[in-house]
């Protein structure tokens, strides 16, 4: 940004030349041959990359971004879009009470930048003769005016500048911009692919770009500048009502984001309520009887260790809750150490145990009809449930992993509240000590697992109004919200 | 925005509505049994058991 007066010897002021387009022709400026348009694998893997370059059919020079030629043969790729602008050469407009007309447009590109990477500078002079500077970039409109530093030291240090006694690092501001695009009344005359060091940083709050070269020094301060400024002061007519309908849009749909990002933390919290809900029945453990225990059996040829436990009963007297049963493998009493233990737990009214132990007295009445507890036409059960817990490790192509399940849960609401007993079926491939089974139950829990989808919907709706409250836009050119 | 409004609105009226109906979870009880009942009636079942795993989950016979 800013201007190089002094390298052409022109009047700061009156910018007269008129800058050239033109393309040379596509010739290796080395040996005259026709030159064509290629590229350069860098990198390999994920990492590679084609590089666009331009290389003589004749000699087999390259030419890459970092050379002038090179921004010449692809002029045509930096060129689109130029129309896509709030200015235009021409148009006249008033900023805080000067008058400007846009006389002169550039465009530059990132010469570490393969890809196209640009942006445009409008001059502008004042009814007063002075400049201004607009910045088109990434959707941003910036200002900049000639200033003068209390202080500037550019040449004491090579790593950086003193600058209003501030030091600033050349390498994290410095890069290469390259013309390559030009028109109307410049102060000097650019070339196409002409390369300028420059030094992009803030100060007190100000954007501050430095462009240096042998000769001479240039400083611009500039500011970002609302697009409404831009619009009221150059192309009110023309644009005012689209920039207005681009706004209202923009802000309904950024509030419409914060809606449901509201509706998201609402359902998480109510997750997390949901998640530590319930109340305790009273610890069961201690009415554990133990039927059969480690009972060798074998089923396909295989040997397992068999298992029955009553626990309870338990007093059910909810119709209106949700139940939660936990059944887990007590570690205290015996870890489960690479291997595994299924179990069933059924559900059964007191009334039918008592039946059992009617028919026969004591624990034998309960165990010779809970063994057979399948082979009855009524259903005994009020409800049952299934699970396994499992212990394993192993090596993959990371090393060694070992996981492990030791608990399982259930949830269920019960239509026909009650005292019930929870018997439990137990299969291992070891045996396995009875007292390390620990079964606890909930009541009165609050059931989430829908609230998920609600989190999933509002997140898409989320991203979508976001995006739109960033990039909606009825104007022809780009615009950063705000 | 309103419709946003309203939206979340329902959306989150309606899952609370089906948590709070206790929607899609498993029924204990009378529904239960009566559900077995008719299950039995069309299959008879072997014992009940898991034995062996090749996996988390096991193999599942019987009921």
């Amino acid at each position: 940004m800013g201007t190089e007066n002094e390298k052409t010897g022109t009047d700061e002021q009156s910018p007269k030349k008129k800058a050239s387009p033109d393309l040379k022709a596509l010739k290796c400026s080395a040996c005259g041959g026709d030159i064509t348009k290629t590229h350069r694998v860098e990198g390999s893997g994920e990492d590679e990359e084609y590089i666009p370059i331009a290389r003589c059919l004749n000699c087999g020079k390259e030419y890459d971004q970092h050379s002038q030629e090179y921004y010449e043969y692809y002029a045509d790729m930096f060129r689109r879009d130029l129309d896509k602008s709030v200015f235009k050469l021409g148009i006249k407009g008033t900023i805080d009470g000067v008058e400007y007309e846009i006389i002169g447009h550039i465009r530059y590109q990132d010469e570490d930048e393969w890809e196209v990477e640009t942006w445009d500078e409008w001059l502008a002079i004042s009814s007063e003769g002075t400049y201004r500077y607009f910045v088109e970039e990434e959707g941003e409109i910036y200002s900049f005016e000639e200033y003068t530093p209390n202080s500037i030291d550019l040449a004491t240090d090579p790593s950086s500048i003193e600058f209003e006694g501030k030091k600033v690092s050349r390498e994290r501001t410095r890069y290469t911009a390259r013309i390559v695009f030009a028109e109307g009344e410049l102060p000097w005359q650019p070339e196409i692919g002409e390369p300028i060091t420059v030094y992009d940083f803030k100060h007190q709050g100000f954007y501050i770009t430095i462009e240096q070269d042998e000769d001479e020094v240039s400083i611009t301060r500039g500011t970002v500048v609302p697009h409404g400024v831009i619009i009221d002061a150059f192309r009110g007519a023309e644009f005012k009502d689209a920039y207005e309908k681009t706004r209202r849009k923009r802000s309904a749909y950024a509030w419409r984001a914060r809606i449901y990002g509201i509706g998201i933390v609402a359902a998480i919290i109510y997750i997390i309520y949901a998640a530590v809900s319930g109340d305790s029945l009273p610890d069961i453990s201690k009415t554990r009887r133990v039927l059969v225990e480690n009972e060798v059996k074998v089923e396909q040829g295989k040997q397992v260790y068999a298992s029955q436990i009553l626990f309870g009963p338990a007093v059910f007297q909810r119709s209106n809750s949700l139940y939660t049963v936990r059944v887990a493998v007590d570690s205290a009493v015996q870890p489960l150490r690479l291997e595994w233990q299924s179990f069933r737990l059924l559900l059964i009214k007191e009334d039918r145990i008592r039946q059992f132990e009617s028919r026969q007295a004591g624990a034998d009445g309960i165990r010779t009809a809970l063994a057979e507890i399948d082979e009855f036409e009524e259903p005994v059960e009020s409800y049952a449930f299934n699970g396994d817990f499992w212990d394993e490790e192993g090596y993959d192509d990371e090393g060694k992993w070992h996981e492990s399940d030791t608990s399982g849960e259930t949830d269920f609401i019960l239509d026909d509240p009650g005292s019930y007993y929870l018997y439990v079926e137990l299969f291992s491939e070891k045996p396995r000590k009875s007292g390390a089974i620990a079964i606890s139950i909930l009541e009165n829990v609050k059931g989430f697992r829908y609230f998920f989808i609600p989190i999933v919907l509002f997140s898409v709706l989320l991203l979508v109004n976001h995006y739109r409250g960033k990039n909606y836009n009825e104007l022809p050119f780009e615009m950063a919200n705000h | 925005m309103w419709r946003a409004i309203v939206v979340v609105v329902l959306a989150l009226g309606g899952v609370y509505w089906m948590s709070s109906q206790f929607v899609g979870y498993n029924r204990a009880g009378n529904y239960y049994i009566g559900k077995q009942r008719t299950e039995r009636k069309s299959v008879r079942v072997g014992s009940a058991g898991y034995y062996g795993r090749g996996r988390p989950g096991g193999i599942r016979t019987g009921k």
